[in-house]
């Protein structure tokens, strides 16, 4: 549990509003792909046989589930995205069925990127990539402000941590 | 001192002797037998293949040149591309020796040189040499000059505390380790579409007499004989596994340096690792279901920065014991692991979770597999009663998987190492050096989350690729809880 100075539960801060634009454009991207590619294989499908209308019915429901989450999807993973910085760990929380809560602490932090890519770029968000020596997390969609705040808390809670290790360790010796 | 900038050893060229010179063998074994020098000229194509990789061979043995001083390794490469890699030493993680028999001979070792680059991915970054013995021993003390507490000896004094393990329990391992299931689901599919494919063949072709009789054979007797057949292709496995262990495994011993573990084994091609205690980053412990019978296991421990390359990059921990009782595992981690060797006390999985554990890949698939072999046209006989055979096998043995999976699926939070158990029918036991976690993450559906009060936890720790994380499914949510609580924050 990650409490604020008082005492207090915190709660999870939110991403930028924007982000569900975002996540509609690289679906809508990645949707349009997809018709391509299945008008393809219906173009092709033997519509004669009990098969080739199999296919159809099976590619034409694929392409209403995909449009159904291209509406509905982000919605549902912005209500649910949500993240939390203490003064000694990240907690990150997402998915859309299957919510995802992970916990890194500071000191494990190696470095952190702020990136932007060019969806991104057209609706002013910014994404925040910590990188741990075994992997690496992200905090997607976030404003500059919001984004810089983050990555320059981060890396003054990171040195904190280590000098105070390290005056630790000294001391130990 | 320094060494070099200096080539390595001309063995070099020889060192993967099979794959580079294999073709050349074959095309002079062709020519010794015919005796005819026109069949050369004629297939000069081939020549020019088969001299290909030697060649190459040759080529890279003379463009690269080793350098290293105080500060770093460095490697120039290349003819006609020129490239030069430098290693700072102080990133070195491990260097390790190994030695194939064609270099046995020659007293010549392949120094493998792994370096932080190499963690989260076992091939980035590393670097092979091929030196003889006192170049070797050199190679080794300078890369690890910046590491004072590693050891360099190539070979092991005896007087040190050194587990040599028993041929028997080498073999047994090759033995016990053998995955029937797969083995025999492999075997059974195969021999199923074999003898659906004769079956095919002779109808096809009317033949008479001797055709019409395997014919009748295979439509009568079908699925008993592939019974039959799978039941010897699994003890071929059973001898293939256990002479496999033989030759790979000869020889193992494991000495205790003090400061690091040297493990030596090999039969053919010999090999050593040297791990540094301070390295490791958690030990597991593996039972195949004959080792759960007779209550044995392999032990082995992977550490931070090590990784073997080439061939074996997916081979990322290191052998510790071939068989032993989970006791052993306790004592050496007494010895290896100072003050981790707490008793877990397991949390196990809800009773509520386990038709959660059903929802998985290989449970559905073996779904997919029976409602297609139910959906073969009846007039495929042969190929219909095997489809259904090894389709329901293969259903009954997901089901066992599954429940066996829930009833291991286990966690114990301790002060100093977390203790995850998973796995259906190969059970792994791996306890988690706490200072070596780096994240640790509960993934559930919220109807699971909230219904039964489980997620799946999964736990990230400092070590190669293959070994940096560690999953149990459906875990109670205090236990996830009390886990992120051991992390050192």
């Amino acid at each position: 549990m990650i409490t604020t100075e008082d005492g207090k539960l915190m709660e999870y801060m939110k991403l930028d509003p924007k982000a569900t634009t975002s996540w509609r454009i690289k679906r809508g991207i990645s949707f349009a792909v997809l018709v391509v590619i299945c008008a393809v294989i219906t173009l092709f499908a033997p519509y004669e046989e009990l098969y080739g209308k199999v296919i159809e019915i099976a590619v034409t429901l694929f392409l209403l589930y995909k449009l159904i989450g291209l509406i509905v999807y982000p919605m549902i993973e912005y209500r649910q995205w949500g993240y939390k910085i203490s003064e000694d760990k990240v907690d990150i929380q997402h998915g859309i069925f299957f919510v995802k809560h992970t916990v890194i602490p500071v000191i494990r932090i190696q470095h952190i990127t702020v990136s932007q890519g060019p969806i991104n770029r057209q609706l002013g968000l910014y994404e925040v990539e910590i990188s741990l020596a075994s992997g690496s997390f992200s905090i997607e969609c976030l404003s500059k402000d919001v984004a810089d705040e983050i990555a320059d808390n981060l890396k003054a809670k990171l040195y904190n941590r280590l000098e105070s290790g390290e005056a630790g360790s000294r001391e130990e010796e | 001192m320094n060494f070099g900038p200096k080539r390595g050893h001309i063995m070099f060229i020889f060192e993967r002797f099979f794959r580079d010179f294999g073709l050349l063998m074959i095309y002079l074994v062709m020519y010794l037998l015919v005796r005819d020098v026109q069949i050369l000229y004629d297939n000069i194509a081939l020549a020019v293949i088969a001299f290909f990789m030697p060649v190459k061979r040759l080529i890279e043995y003379l463009s690269t040149y080793y350098m290293i001083d105080s500060e770093k390794l460095q490697i120039k490469s290349g003819l006609l591309k020129k490239q030069v890699q430098e290693i700072p030493l102080a990133n070195i993680t491990a260097v390790d020796f190994a030695q194939p028999l064609i270099l046995q001979a020659a007293k010549v070792y392949v120094i493998n040189v792994e370096n932080a680059g190499s963690l989260g991915d076992a091939e980035n970054g590393n670097v092979k040499m091929v030196l003889g013995s006192e170049d070797a021993v050199t190679v080794k003390r300078l890369l690890l000059a910046k590491h004072e507490s590693y050891d360099v000896q190539v070979e092991t004094p005896e007087s040190m505390a050194t587990y040599k393990a028993s041929l028997k329990d080498i073999l047994l391992m090759g033995f016990l380790q053998v995955r029937l299931l797969g083995i025999l689901l492999q075997a059974m599919a195969i021999i199923g579409a074999g003898a659906g494919f004769i079956a095919g063949l002779i109808e096809s072709s009317k033949g008479t007499g001797a055709e019409r009789f395997i014919l009748f054979v295979l439509d009568n007797l079908g699925p008993v004989l592939v019974i039959y057949a799978a039941v010897a292709f699994v003890l071929i496995s059973f001898v293939i596994g256990t002479l496999v262990s033989f030759i790979k495994y000869y020889g193992f011993r494991i000495t205790d340096r003090g400061n690091s573990l040297f493990v030596e084994y090999g039969f053919f091609t010999k090999k050593t690792h040297t791990v540094m205690k301070e390295k490791i980053s958690g030990v597991v412990y593996v039972q195949s279901i004959f080792m759960r019978i007779l209550k044995k296991g392999s032990l082995s421990v992977f550490a931070a920065g090590y990784g073997a390359i080439g061939e074996e990059a997916q081979e990322e921990t290191v052998l510790i014991y071939p068989v032993t009782g989970e006791e052993k595992m306790y004592s050496f981690l007494e010895a290896v692991l100072p003050g981790m060797t707490e008793e877990p006390v397991y949390e196990k999985a809800p009773g509520k979770a386990l038709p959660y554990y059903f929802l998985c890949v290989r449970f559905i698939l073996s779904m997919i597999l029976m409602a297609v072999s139910l959906c073969i046209p009846g007039g495929f006989v042969i190929i219909k009663q095997c489809a259904l055979l090894a389709a329901g096998l293969i259903l009954i043995a997901t089901v066992v998987s599954v429940i066996l999976e829930s009833r291991n699926s286990a966690v114990s939070p301790m002060t100093k190492m977390i203790v995850m158990r998973n796995g259906g029918f190969r059970r792994a036991t791996t306890l988690l050096v706490r200072d070596k976690i780096e994240f640790a993450e509960d993934i559930a559906s919220t109807r699971k989350r909230h219904k039964i009060g489980a997620a799946t936890l999964k736990v990230g720790v400092l070590a190669p690729n293959q070994c940096s994380s560690c999953k149990v499914r459906n875990m109670k949510l205090e236990v996830v809880d009390a886990v992120k609580g051991r992390l050192l924050y």
